[in-house]
């Protein structure tokens, strides 16, 4: 008998459940009515199994080949170890540079750059001309016009910081804006006596604190401004990861500071107790006696 | 990868989504069965079964997944383990009563069956378990083993079929697979 003639697609349909209720139920009657076609059936079934096993066999020949872990957890869950891991390391180091980018902020950029009036025997630097005149004797010689005021501020600078004696000189340094009439070369005559911060020495300091503390503050309405308050200086604004620099210059009549930040100098007003934008001194001789001041550092 | 593109995966008949998911829940799955005391063996094999089961379903489209894929393997995990516990405790109780001369005959009729599977070509075979065991599509098989269509596809299955029940019914006339 050839079997392979009983076998049909329609065996294939009712092996997998394909066919209707209807049709099932007139196969199966018929099946009940014939020895041959229900071992067909019989058989079919067998290798509808066996192909499945097969094909189970094949496939778990596959995953038994896939690497797992029988050591723990770790291994299982190496994503999400990974994922949590990494969060936390990015929260430490996210928590450690915010924490101690605002104190190095404050403090790291800031190089106080001291010249003190003792110390007299350093070469000038900027313009290498001898003089041992005060600001007045210089101003005399030269004839400068009166009203030079910009100038007058730069020479009054350079005059505080040559002079040794405090007591000599402290009504003509009670403001830049009152010291008139000097001439502009009469400002290298004092460069010569300016005394380099590194050379100073403890003993001469005027006063204790030589700058003040320095603390960088965001608000709104502010950028870029300042305030002086109980010898701290309160930046405001956001200056980036540009560092800035507090020059201090302590003189006889006090002390005065500027600011220098992105190649530019600002000036500093320690009396300047309310929020003030930060002004660049546009001067270009004091720009370069801060300059030169900067560099000896 | 989450569990919508490991489903989209395997319903295109991607077993790389297989190894991935068994990969995944590995410890997990047979933790569940080692302690429930089976045996690393048993609890690798009912973790395998359970992948199966999951891939039959979701390579054959009949997969609509309400839960984390976690879940359902979890749950078919421990109906499996049962099942096996189950048949393990029948089987040492019909050891202690009966023989098994019906079953030495029907492991004699499977593995008949499985030496002619095992002479087909390799596509035949792949053809075969795809379309009786996965029940992909005829589309699915076309695409995945490279037919031009399904057409080809049919006449090849009918003729890989036939191959088939013609090699078991030469080794056996069919009054062998009557009781």
């Amino acid at each position: 008998m050839d079997h392979s003639v009983i076998y049909s697609e329609f065996f294939d349909r009712y092996l997998k459940n394909q066919l209707s209720a209807k049709e099932r139920a007139a196969f199966e009657e018929k099946v009940a009515q014939d020895p041959l076609l229900l071992s067909e059936i019989r058989l079919q079934k067998e290798i509808c199994a066996a192909l499945g096993e097969t094909r189970k066999a094949a496939l778990k020949t596959r995953l038994n080949q896939v690497p797992v872990s029988h050591t723990g957890w770790i291994h299982m869950q190496g994503s999400k170890l990974a994922l949590v891991l990494g969060s936390a390391l990015v929260i430490t180091a996210g928590s450690y540079f915010y924490y101690t980018s605002r104190p190095v902020r404050e403090s790291q950029p800031t190089l106080s750059i001291t010249a003190l009036p003792p110390a007299v025997d350093q070469a000038p630097v900027l313009v290498p001309e001898p003089s041992a005149g005060s600001l007045e004797q210089a101003a005399g010689k030269k004839d400068a016009p009166a009203d030079n005021r910009v100038e007058n501020k730069n020479t009054r600078v350079i005059q505080l910081v040559e002079k040794s004696t405090p007591e000599e000189h402290l009504p003509a340094i009670t403001r830049p804006e009152l010291v008139t009439g000097f001439a502009e070369d009469s400002q290298t005559v004092h460069y010569q006596d300016f005394v380099p911060p590194g050379k100073a020495t403890p003993d001469h300091s005027p006063s204790a604190q030589v700058y003040p503390d320095i603390e960088n503050r965001q608000h709104r309405l502010y950028d870029f401004h300042y305030q002086f308050l109980d010898n701290k200086l309160f930046l405001y604004g956001d200056f980036g990861q540009t560092p800035y620099e507090i020059i201090a210059l302590n003189l006889a009549e006090g002390r005065h500071l500027f600011l220098k930040y992105d190649t530019r100098f600002y000036t500093i007003d320690s009396q300047q107790t309310e929020v003030a934008p930060l002004q660049a001194i546009e001067d270009s001789v004091l720009i370069n006696a801060l300059k030169n001041i900067h560099t000896r550092q | 990868m989450k569990d919508r593109d490991i489903l989209e995966k395997m319903s295109r008949g991607d077993e790389s989504a297989l190894d991935y998911l068994y990969r995944k829940h590995y410890r997990m799955m047979t933790g569940v069965i080692i302690k429930n005391n089976g045996t690393e063996q048993e609890a690798k094999d009912i973790y395998q079964d359970a992948l199966i089961v999951l891939w039959q379903k979701a390579v054959s489209h009949q997969l609509v997944l309400t839960a984390k894929i976690s879940t359902y393997l979890y749950s078919v995990c421990l109906n499996l383990w049962r099942k096996e516990l189950d048949r393990k405790s029948r089987l040492v109780y019909e050891e202690k009563e009966t023989g098994s001369s019906f079953e030495d005959d029907s492991q004699e009729k499977s593995a008949i069956i499985h030496q002619c599977i095992a002479q087909l070509g390799d596509t035949c075979k792949k053809l075969l378990t795809y379309y009786y065991f996965d029940d992909m599509s005829m589309q699915d098989i076309a695409g995945k083993l490279g037919f031009a269509n399904i057409d080809t596809v049919k006449t090849k299955k009918y003729k890989c079929k036939k191959r088939l029940d013609s090699l078991i019914k030469t080794r056996y006339s069919a009054s062998d697979f009557l009781d």
